[in-house]
């Protein structure tokens, strides 16, 4: 309502503004063609002698210019009479106010009807952060990961919105962000095997079903917490096959098979497993190598689709049921791109490495990687303490001090 | 609301702008002075409604509202704020609503400045730079309209191109669309003075200055531009010969053109015709460069928001306004009286022979632009046209064109003594030749024509100054006078001194940087060293960072001259977040010397190396500073009272020309 | 001078002027052009050896090989044919493999195209208008599917 009231306003305003000129009695201040010229000769002439005065012009110069506008003025003077006369005579065609009439109809209809076929009046206005702010009930999915999102950017040290947020990511096959938001949770809140499963997982869509090194790293901390978990124990093998380790990989499906669970819906899957490796040891009579260079020739079948997506937590079901033919590029492409997931993951170790040398400050080569690690994280402020605590350790050794300080120089750490 | 409110307030616009190219049109055709007076009102009312509209998109892409598909599809609510509003314009549909708000601005300005115009002129120049706004207002609600919503909103956008969240991007399209459209009052004043049959003596005094802020503006806008291309695009080039460059390009060149050409029209009512026509021709080129950039018909590397069919629109709307314009002039230039005599060496043989020269250099480049799609058209062929035919044909029209300049300024009015000003252009000579001397002996490489250039470059500068030591009597009168005259000179004199001597500065950049340039590219491990230009450039390392919506490598480069550490530069490879994007961003070391320019690039599989590229620049900030110049020049100019928009007074009693010049 | 005569000189110096930009532009145009080829022309022979063009295409995918220092290696394809290039410089921020490229240089003997310009691109969603035009012009489907066409493989 407010919308059509102000659009009447606007409306009613334009006509006005348009259809006084044409309605007033007399015509306003209208200078004429032939007064304007000779103003501007009037003007011109003056300058002439202002030019003189400052002496950008000689003498002989400024009498013919003079000369030449006089000249001018008097052919425009003359000119202007006839003219004159020919505009009093002048007929109009319509009466000024029937044109008053036709633009005061016409400017709101051609402007309703143009508007209501291209706008959207009954559309509200959707701000971003008003849209944010709208009932749970009612928000899409997406609107609810974009509010945490938006919650995160402003409170990134937020462990629990990260912690929330992974799982929805993976779901959502947003498996880069997932692998992050879950590095985040592990970062602030510390190490579960939840986590780690779920930071591994992520990396491992993420890399179209390559087990990356930071995944590989994420399922064998999994294994110290709880030795016998199926799920890490088949992607651990799932990483020996595709380095083309097949005995070790053998070795590891078979265990996983060995204390499944009866009716596992998994257990398929690593039987397929196991039959795929015995097919390449036969066929390449036991020369991985060779093998290797044979699965690189049909790159068609080489990485796994990753539709492990919507289900998250069987993913050895649906991870093996498009096996992984590894080559020796996809390995060496997926260790080229994992290396921010690394950077993520360093997040978890980096905090084990500052217990360690808090025992014992004396590894100087610990505090150098610890000071590299955290300047690579973006945490300036322990990287600097961590600099300090490296140079006290180091006092006295000028070679170790002359190693720190071309580390801080890299880094661009204060000295 | 406030979008739907914009979205009508464009729809208004556009009708108004309807109204304001048929009534005020027929009231001079029909001598009605009251429809005459609806052309000023219009005119304020078209640049409010566009106003509105336009802060109305503004706001929505502040609050990032992604119901309007214009902002979906272009912004993202993680992008710093400045980029928000600048994404207003990065964009085809938002640059378009820019492009006809600048129009209106400038149709809005010869309303309200317009008071001692005649009135059907006024009328006349104001229809057609609305049927200008009708034409794109059209376009704009039929192709590309900013206020279109969406049913189902996105929770974010999908983000600029990062290459664009520049500061000094932010900012060249305003100033360039400024330039483009402001050649429009010229346009407009043309077809008026075509339609009437007549040129009123107001005619050049009001080109001028309004020539003048639009060929402010592009020379700005072009040199952000180029500046941009310099440190963000990581190539150490500034200029590329590229279409969309030369879009912008040409109608600078003619817009130069137009400037001196409009002077003479001034002061001597002559080459009327031809003024006329290049006015017509100057935004003629500027729609073209609007075509070309939009339309993607040439392959350039600076094409953003391509689309063939709404470059088909455009096309029809130029055509129409270039075709219409042509044949009114050809219809109509016979009527226009010819003016005052003039010998062939004076100031205005001078004025004509740049305006040859200018437009002989324009249809070069309209020949270099445009031949790849006339040879396609015709044979199907597809063909690239580089900097090596802009160098061939470009510079050798350019060079006489320099050798004139200083020419120009001394010579006096009607007829001139060639050999008097010879002569008092012979210390710039001597001057430039040793300088000319001067860079042989100091570079040991390079082409033959470089030093030359450099003197020919060096000789319009201290032509320039030489004019301004001319004008004061330095030298010839006492210390008094000279301050006194120094004092009493017209502002537009300084302009003309500062913009040869911009145009100068800017010759000795560009040959400097092209033809002393040195580019080394190596491959350096953390620790290792490469000597560029007399620096020593010693690698540290490289170590990841994370800003606001990007990740980046960052390299460290510490920089010595001798054995004085000099700076620190950090070039980087950048990954933006949304359009996830990989950029380039040199670390630049500037100096009056000239800039050393470090681009970092691929890590080296095996070893940790990385491969650099490094630049060094000799006074390359001279062509940027060039442009400056030329630009503070034009504002000088614009606050000469001469030029001061707006005829004489009424009054009979004017006040003594002496008085006034106290005044100021 | 009379009006006539002054009026000649000027026109006839205006001329001559253009006249001679004229014939620059004439030569230039022979001299310097160079003409745009897909892997496919090269393929058909249109172009010699040593004769300077410009090769459009996609990257192939799998194609790229980093050499010492910063030789690059990769290949040009329209999908039909494909020309290995070989190029020393830093390669464009936007090169990535089943992106869209233009390169400059010459054939050697051997049939590899020796590149010393690779274009970049300021927009990752723009194609040079050479490239789109002859991908479809050899029946290549532009989209998602033709930016990444290595991406059906996956």
């Amino acid at each position: 309502m407010i919308l059509w009231l102000s659009f009447a306003i606007v409306v009613a305003a334009v006509i006005a503004a348009l259809a006084r000129p044409i309605l007033a009695q007399h015509p306003g201040d209208t200078s004429s063609a032939q007064e304007a010229d000779l103003a501007v000769y009037r003007d011109q002439l003056a300058e002439i002698d202002a030019d003189r005065e400052r002496g950008l012009i000689d003498a002989a110069e400024a009498e013919s210019a003079r000369t030449e506008l006089a000249r001018r003025l008097l052919k425009r003077s003359e000119l202007a009479e006839e003219r004159f006369v020919a505009e009093q005579g002048a007929a109009t065609g319509l009466a000024p106010a029937t044109i008053a009439y036709i633009t005061a109809i016409t400017i709101p209809v051609l402007t309703i009807a143009v508007y209501l076929s291209l706008g959207s009046p009954s559309m509200p206005g959707m701000p971003q952060s008003a849209r944010l702010q709208s009932a749970p009930a009612q928000a899409s999915i997406d609107e609810l990961v974009a509010k945490v999102e938006a919650q995160l950017r402003a409170t990134p040290e937020d462990g629990r919105g990260w912690d929330a947020i992974g799982p929805v990511y993976l779901r959502l096959r947003r498996f880069e962000d997932a692998a992050n938001a879950f590095s985040q949770a592990i970062r602030l809140l510390g190490e579960t095997p939840k986590r780690l499963k779920g930071f591994a997982e992520a990396n491992v869509l993420a890399n179209n079903g390559i087990v990356v090194e930071p995944a590989r790293l994420a399922y064998e901390r999994v294994l110290a917490e709880i030795p016998n978990d199926h799920e890490s124990r088949f992607w651990l093998a799932m990483a020996n096959e595709q380095e083309g380790k097949l005995d070790e990989a053998k070795k590891g499906y078979r265990e996983v098979l060995a204390d499944a669970p009866e009716g596992a819906p998994w257990k398929t899957v690593v039987e397929s497993r196991l039959a795929a490796i015995a097919k390449q040891i036969g066929g390449s009579a036991q020369t991985p190598a060779q093998d290797q260079s044979e699965s690189g020739k049909s790159p068609s079948d080489a990485t796994t689709n990753p539709k492990t997506a919507a289900n998250p937590s069987p993913a050895v079901n649906d991870g093996a049921a498009k096996p992984p033919g590894p080559t020796a590029d996809d390995i060496a492409a997926a260790k080229e791109l994992s290396k921010d997931d690394q950077q993520a993951f360093i997040n978890s170790m980096v905090e084990g490495l500052a217990g360690k040398l808090e025992d014992n400050p004396n590894d100087f080569e610990g505090w150098l990687r610890l000071v590299r690690a955290y300047s690579v994280l973006g945490r300036k402020d322990d990287a600097d303490r961590a600099l300090a605590s490296a140079r006290k350790s180091a006092e006295g050794d000028t070679p170790k001090n002359a190693r720190l300080d071309a580390l801080a120089s890299e880094l661009g750490l204060g000295t | 609301m406030i979008v739907e409110f914009g979205h009508f307030a464009l729809v208004l616009a556009v009708v108004v702008a309807l109204f304001q190219t048929v009534v005020p049109l027929w009231g001079t055709l029909s001598r009605e002075p009251r429809l005459m007076e609806t052309a000023r009102p219009a005119a304020i009312l078209q640049l409010v409604l566009l106003l509105i509209a336009f802060l109305a998109l503004m706001y929505a892409y502040v609050v990032s509202d992604f119901s309007v598909a214009n902002v979906a599809a272009n912004s993202h609510s993680t992008k710093p704020l400045i980029y928000r509003i600048s994404g207003v314009w990065g964009n085809h549909e938002g640059s378009m609503l820019l492009w006809v708000l600048i129009l209106a601005t400038f149709g809005a300005a010869v309303a309200l400045f317009g008071n001692n115009l005649p009135l059907s002129l006024r009328a006349n120049v104001l229809s057609v730079q609305a049927s200008i706004a009708l034409a794109f207002g059209i376009f704009m609600l039929a192709t590309s309209n900013p206020f279109l919503r969406l049913e189902s909103p996105p929770i974010d956008g999908r983000g600029l191109n990062p290459i664009l969240q520049d500061p000094a991007l932010a900012f060249h399209p305003p100033f360039l669309y400024a330039g483009y459209v402001g050649f429009s009052i010229a346009f407009s004043f043309a077809i008026a003075a075509l339609i009437d049959g007549r040129i009123d003596a107001a005619w050049a005094r009001w080109v001028r200055p309004w020539t003048l802020a639009a060929w402010m503006c592009l020379t700005l806008g072009i040199a952000m531009g180029s500046w941009w291309a310099y440190y963000e695009l990581g190539w150490g080039g500034w200029w590329f010969w590229d279409p969309v460059e030369n879009a912008s390009f040409m109608p600078w060149l003619a817009g130069t053109a137009l400037l001196h050409s409009a002077l003479v029209m001034e002061k001597r009512e002559t080459l009327k015709v031809w003024t006329i026509l290049l006015a017509i021709l100057t935004f003629s080129l500027s729609l073209m460069g609007t075509f070309l950039v939009r339309s993607g018909v040439l392959t350039s590397v600076h094409a953003f928001a391509v689309d063939p069919e709404r470059g088909v629109a455009i096309l029809m709307i130029m055509t129409i306004f270039v075709g219409g314009g042509l044949a009114l002039f050809a219809m109509r230039a016979g009527e226009l009286r010819q003016g005052g005599l003039f010998a062939p060496i004076s100031r205005e043989g001078a004025l004509v022979l740049n305006n040859v020269f200018l437009t002989a250099a324009t249809a070069t480049v309209f020949v270099g632009t445009l031949y790849p799609l006339l040879l396609e058209g015709l044979t199907g062929a597809k063909i690239s046209v580089g900097p090596p035919f802009f160098n061939m044909t470009f510079i050798p029209l350019m060079v006489p064109l320099l050798v004139a300049l200083p020419f120009g300024p001394f010579l006096p009015w009607k007829r001139g003594d060639l050999v008097g000003v010879s002569q008092r252009l012979i210390a710039t000579a001597v001057f430039a030749l040793i300088v000319m001397v001067a860079t042989m002996a100091i570079t040991e490489r390079g082409p033959w024509l470089a030093p030359i250039m450099m003197g020919v470059g060096v000789y319009v500068m201290a032509g320039s100054i030489q004019e301004l030591a001319f004008r004061a009597r330095i030298g010839s009168a006492g210390r008094e006078e000279v301050l006194r005259r120094l004092w009493n000179l017209p502002r537009s004199v300084y302009g003309t001194v500062l913009a040869h001597f911009g145009v100068g500065l800017m010759v000795v950049g560009i040959v400097a940087t092209s033809a002393y340039q040195t580019e080394k590219v190596v491959v350096m491990k953390p620790g290792e060293t490469a000597e560029v230009a007399g620096y020593t450039l010693a690698f540290k390392g490289v170590a990841p960072q994370k800003g606001p919506n990007y990740r980046e490598q960052v390299g460290t480069i510490e920089v010595m001259r001798g054995d004085e550490p000099v700076t620190t530069l950090h070039p980087s490879k950048r990954i933006y977040d949304s359009p996830p994007q990989p950029t380039s961003e040199a670390g630049i070391h500037a100096s009056w010397r000239g800039d050393l320019y470090t681009v970092l690039g691929d890590a080296q599989k095996e070893d940790g190396g990385f491969a650099f590229r490094f630049y060094f620049n000799p006074l390359v900030r001279f062509i940027w500073l060039g442009a400056l110049i030329m630009f503070i020049a034009g504002g000088i100019s614009l606050t000469d009272r001469r030029l001061r928009v707006g005829a004489p007074k009424r009054s009979r009693s004017s006040d003594t020309p002496t008085g006034a010049v106290a005044a100021e | 001078m009379t009006r006539k005569q002054k009026r000649g000189f000027l026109i006839g110096t205006a001329i001559a002027i253009l006249a001679i930009a004229v014939i620059m532009v004439a030569f230039a145009l022979r001299d310097t052009i160079v003409f745009f080829q897909t892997p496919s022309d090269v393929a058909e022979g249109k172009v010699e050896p040593g004769e300077r063009f410009r090769l459009g295409g996609l990257v192939a995918d799998g194609s790229v090989e980093r050499g010492q220092g910063t030789k690059v290696k990769f290949s040009v394809t329209d999908t039909l044919q494909t020309v290995p290039v070989s190029y020393e410089g830093i390669l464009p921020d936007l090169f990535r493999e089943g992106q869209g490229v233009v390169t400059e240089g010459k054939l050697d003997e051997t049939g590899q195209f020796q590149a010393d310009t690779v274009l970049a691109k300021h927009d990752e969603n723009y194609m040079p208008p050479e490239v789109a035009a002859a991908l479809k012009e050899k029946g290549v489907k532009l989209g998602e599917g033709a930016e990444h066409p290595g991406g059906k493989t996956n």
